[in-house]
């Protein structure tokens, strides 16, 4: 191939290829917004005395666990989202609460919750059934 | 006027380190035009990703962080309104709980709606609210209550955009940054790696060009620019060592382009020399620049030249080679050489244009040595005169100056008289001053335009050009035979001889050179017959002459092939008895085409030729022959045989010849009698008298014809041994006339009888042929008779019946004297045959 031809296909790329801002993510904002309100308003309503009570199935106790950190990444699962949190527990170990939430007349409603067990999330990611919202 | 001169191409000056060629920035810049495309395509799409990447982070923890405050706001709100507080402290604490929204920056402004009423029950900052506030997205939060409140939430999203903007500008700065670095980088290799090793090459190439000479370029790395350069080396240490071998054969091949001892040169195809080898040099005495670059003509004489331009200069041009063409070629010092030229026209691929490579041998002492030759060859070493073919060269070259105005050039053939009797006499060194000497006097008499040349022996040849008439030739002629006969002192030794001269003359309109020196030499062999001493101009008598001598020539040539020779007899009558003693053979040449040729026509020829041996031979053998078989017949037993003898015959192949006819006949020798001529006693008469002796000592007797005739000498009767004389019929003739005029003969004869009778020696008479004639010659004394009187030659077998009826009553009366022979002879005259 000549040299010129080499030259003005990479410049053509070049030009093609350079970074465009996309501004589509501002009407995204508020979902996002919205829809961490719902996350954090639905583990409010988890709490008593401010702690989440989770029944640990392997020893059959009562875990008290307290909120800590939301995870600012919002995952879709179709029509669904998938919102993360970390929880602690008095020892201060972590453990991750993953919020399932469907879009309900305009208000996002929690159907399942899972405490301590990501290995759903973790199957569906796998399976790309689960991917970020942007 | 010089052409102006092309414009200067400016070049960019480059620093030093960074300058390597033209080519090779461009190089560089062909690279970069590559790298450019190549980096900041992949380093922008990569940079736009991790900033999408960090905007979305930052658009998630944004919206993490905003819901969750709005999220807990509108929880703990939820919950004030169900602790049944009043209405004021109720809206205060929301208020409050609002106003905790505003300490994120992002949020401008909170409000607190009633679900009934729609009427704002809060708003945060208290009665401001967003006034003059950017807002960028409103979101509404339901408190999930049976009044359906809900909270409303303004936000400004500028700090994502201000964070795109940041993230932009440090994009930016680190892809110009990067790609500034990875110019440089790029740069900093390419000149390291490639950029240098290159210079480096460039320059063992130039300087290779330069000088001519391998040069190497150094070599640092094994990578391709590496391999290139010991590619590179290789190649030229191979052109060197392939330099070095050429330089080397081209040293050989000048070496022995000098050293060859030929004299070599070359010339352009104008003919301009190219070079010159030493030797060209050496011989020609001239320098190289001398002869450098200037036509090869111009080296040559006149002469030379355009033979170099006709026989050497345009076959070439066709493409022809040219093998030893002679030319000479001129010396510095003016002088000549003789050479011997060879060239070819070089045409090969490798030339530029055509050129002549020209190989001359030098043949100067060839040519000399030739010259010499042919001046040896065309010369008479004795006279230094030019010899026959140095005078047939003049004749030959007599045409190309033709005379004009009617002029004639003449031949003189001159031939000394007697000067073999004195060379036999004194010797060649005599012989050879007298012909010394005769060509100085011939030289003193002719112009210095005349020619003159000893064309062998005795025989002299003189050309004069452009004669106004002939009288001149005679004249000189004249003055020539004057000239030598005056006699010569050759050491104390007087010789005396005389020339004969024939004369030819041309005006070379018909003539060839060999024919007028023929012409020339039978007017001489004329004068010579004439009596020498004398000259005689050619004309078409002699010629015809010459002629008939040679026909005659060939005719006793093709007689003698032929068997057309016989013999003829006529008898010898004894005067007394009547009786017949002897036959004498005559020979006689019958053509079956030509006829009867007469002795007098031939024998003189056959003398001339030496073939006068063979027919004496051939007349000896038959003679006998004959005479054996007519004595044995007719009791003719004494008859002899009387044979005629050329003075050339006598020497020893005639006495092996009687000698082997005496063998067979050993009684014959008396019966032999040889008749010479008194002419044979002149010529070397001490080896005559000699052989004669030896002759008569076998028996055989001499008789002396045509006595009287000639040099008749005494002393010839005294000193050669002569048994008969035979008197000239010529004398015999006279006797028929009358009385007074044969008184004379008469005293000849019987002084001739008389002195025969006192020496014992017979004496014939011949050309009896009147009866009357023969009592006067018996009367004076005659012993024997012989004449037509008797009878005329006859062959054998006329002879034979001639015999038998003469002779038959003389066998049965032999020695009856008494027979009366006039009245015999006249009554019974024989019949005439052959």
């Amino acid at each position: 191939m000549r040299f010129p031809v080499v030259v003005a296909a990479l410049c053509i790329t070049l030009a093609g290829g350079l970074p465009v801002h996309a501004d589509g993510a501002a009407d995204s904002t508020a979902d996002k917004v919205r829809l961490q309100a719902a996350m954090q308003r639905h583990i409010d309503s988890l709490t008593i005395d401010g702690a989440v009570l989770h029944l640990d199935l392997a020893s059959g106790e009562g875990i008290e666990l307290f909120p800590t950190q939301a995870h600012p990444m919002i995952m879709t699962m179709g029509d669904h989202f998938v919102l993360c949190a970390e929880l602690k527990d008095a020892a201060g170990r972590p453990l991750p609460i993953d919020l399932y939430m469907a879009d309900t007349d305009g208000r996002f409603v929690t159907f399942r919750t899972e405490i301590g067990n990501r290995s759903p999330l973790q199957e569906m990611m796998k399976r790309g059934q689960v991917k970020p919202l942007r | 006027m010089a052409a102006a001169s092309a414009p200067e191409t400016t070049q960019p000056r480059w620093p030093r380190w960074c300058r390597l060629d033209g080519s090779a920035n461009w190089l560089f810049a062909k690279l970069a035009l590559l790298l450019v495309p190549g980096f900041v395509i992949p380093a922008s799409i990569g940079l736009w990703s991790l900033a999408a990447l960090d905007m979305e982070a930052a658009h998630d923890r944004l919206t993490s962080r905003i819901g969750n405050a709005a999220g807990r706001v509108a929880a703990a709100t939820r919950r004030i309104r169900d602790t049944g507080i009043g209405e004021t402290a109720m809206r205060d604490a929301e208020q409050e709980l609002l106003g905790t929204l505003l300490a994120d920056q992002a949020v401008r402004c909170a409000e607190l709606f009633s679900g009934r009423t729609r009427d704002r029950l809060s708003l945060v900052p208290p009665r401001i609210g967003c006034t003059g506030e950017a807002i960028d997205v409103s979101i509404e939060l339901p408190l999930d209550g049976p009044d359906d409140d809900r909270v409303v939430v303004h936000l400004s999203t500028a700090e994502i955009a201000l964070a795109r903007q940041s993230r932009r500008e440090l994009a930016l700065i680190m892809l110009v940054g990067g790609l500034a670095i990875a110019l440089g980088a790029c740069w900093i290799g390419f000149h390291l790696i490639v950029g240098r090793p290159l210079e480096s090459l460039l320059q063992a190439i130039r300087l290779s060009e330069r000088s001519g000479e391998a040069r190497l370029a150094p070599h640092r790395s094994n990578d391709e620019i590496g391999r290139i350069t010991v590619a590179f080396n290789d190649m030229q240490t191979r052109m060197q060592a392939d330099a070095n071998r050429l330089r080397q054969a081209f040293l050989d091949l000048d070496r022995i382009y000098n050293i060859t001892p030929a004299l070599l040169c070359a010339t352009d195809a104008a003919g301009v020399v190219t070079s010159v080898s030493d030797h060209w040099l050496t011989a020609t005495g001239f320098a190289r620049d001398d002869v450098l670059g200037r036509p090869l003509a111009r080296f040559l004489p006149a002469a030379a030249a355009e033979v170099y331009e006709s026989r050497v200069r345009a076959p070439l041009a066709r493409g022809e080679a040219v093998v030893d063409v002679p030319l000479r070629l001129k010396r510095r010092d003016g002088t000549e050489l003789d050479i011997l030229l060879s060239g070819v026209d070089d045409r090969g691929p490798a030339a530029q244009g055509s050129s002549r490579l020209f190989v001359s041998t030098d043949i100067s002492d060839l040519r000399s040595a030739e010259r010499r030759l042919e001046r040896l060859a065309l010369t008479d070493p004795l006279c230094e005169l030019p010899n026959r073919r140095g005078f047939l060269a003049h004749l030959h070259a007599s045409p190309g100056r033709r005379p004009v105005g009617g002029m004639l050039d003449a031949v003189l053939f001159i031939d000394l008289d007697n000067f073999k009797w004195i060379n036999d006499t004194y010797g060649h060194q005599v012989g050879d001053k007298l012909l010394l000497a005769a060509a100085g006097r011939l030289r003193s008499c002719v112009r210095p335009t005349d020619v003159i040349a000893r064309l062998g022996g005795d025989e002299f040849a003189i050309i004069c050009h452009g004669l106004q008439e002939r009288a001149t030739a005679t004249r000189l002629a004249d003055e020539l035979i004057g000239r030598l006969a005056v006699p010569f002192d050759l050491d104390g030794v007087k010789a005396c001889v005389s020339a004969s001269i024939g004369i030819a003359f041309t005006d070379w309109e018909n003539e060839e050179p060999d024919e007028v020196l023929r012409f020339a030499d039978l007017a001489m062999y004329t004068a010579k017959q004439d009596g020498k001493n004398t000259h005689v101009v050619y004309n078409g008598a002699i010629g015809q002459k010459a002629v008939e001598r040679a026909r005659v020539r060939e005719l006793i040539r093709d007689g003698l092939e032929r068997d057309w020779f016989s013999l003829v007899y006529q008898p010898i009558i004894d005067a007394r008895t009547g009786r017949i003693v002897g036959i004498e053979a005559l020979l006689r040449l019958a053509c079956p085409t030509g006829g009867p040729l007469g002795p007098e026509r031939f024998i003189p020829i056959a003398e001339e030729t030496g073939q006068i041996i063979e027919l004496g031979h051939l007349a000896l053998t038959r003679g006998v022959t004959d005479l054996l078989a007519v004595g044995q017949r007719h009791c003719s037993a004494g008859l002899y045989l009387a044979v005629n003898l050329s003075p050339r015959q006598l020497d020893d192949r005639l006495e092996e010849k009687l000698d082997a006819v005496l063998a067979e006949q050993p009684g014959l020798a008396g019966r032999l009698v040889l008749e010479i001529t008194e002419t044979m006693l002149l010529q070397r008469p001490d080896d005559v008298a000699r052989r004669l002796h030896r002759l008569r000592d076998r028996g055989i007797r001499i008789a002396l014809d045509d006595f009287g005739t000639g040099y008749s000498s005494l002393s010839h009767i005294q000193h050669f041994p002569v048994d008969i004389i035979k008197i000239d019929k010529s004398f015999i003739r006279q006797l028929s006339a009358g009385a007074s005029s044969r008184l004379r003969p008469l005293a000849m004869i019987r002084a001739t009888a008389s002195l025969g009778q006192e020496l014992g020696i017979d004496v014939v008479a011949e050309g009896v042929e009147e009866a009357a004639t023969i009592e006067l010659l018996r009367d004076c004394g005659i012993d024997l008779l012989q004449g037509y009187l008797f009878a005329m030659p006859m062959d054998r077998l006329s002879l034979d019946k001639w015999l038998a009826h003469r002779h038959a009553a003389a066998c049965e009366a032999a020695h009856d004297p008494r027979v009366d022979v006039a009245a015999d002879w006249t009554t019974q005259r024989p019949v005439l045959t052959g």
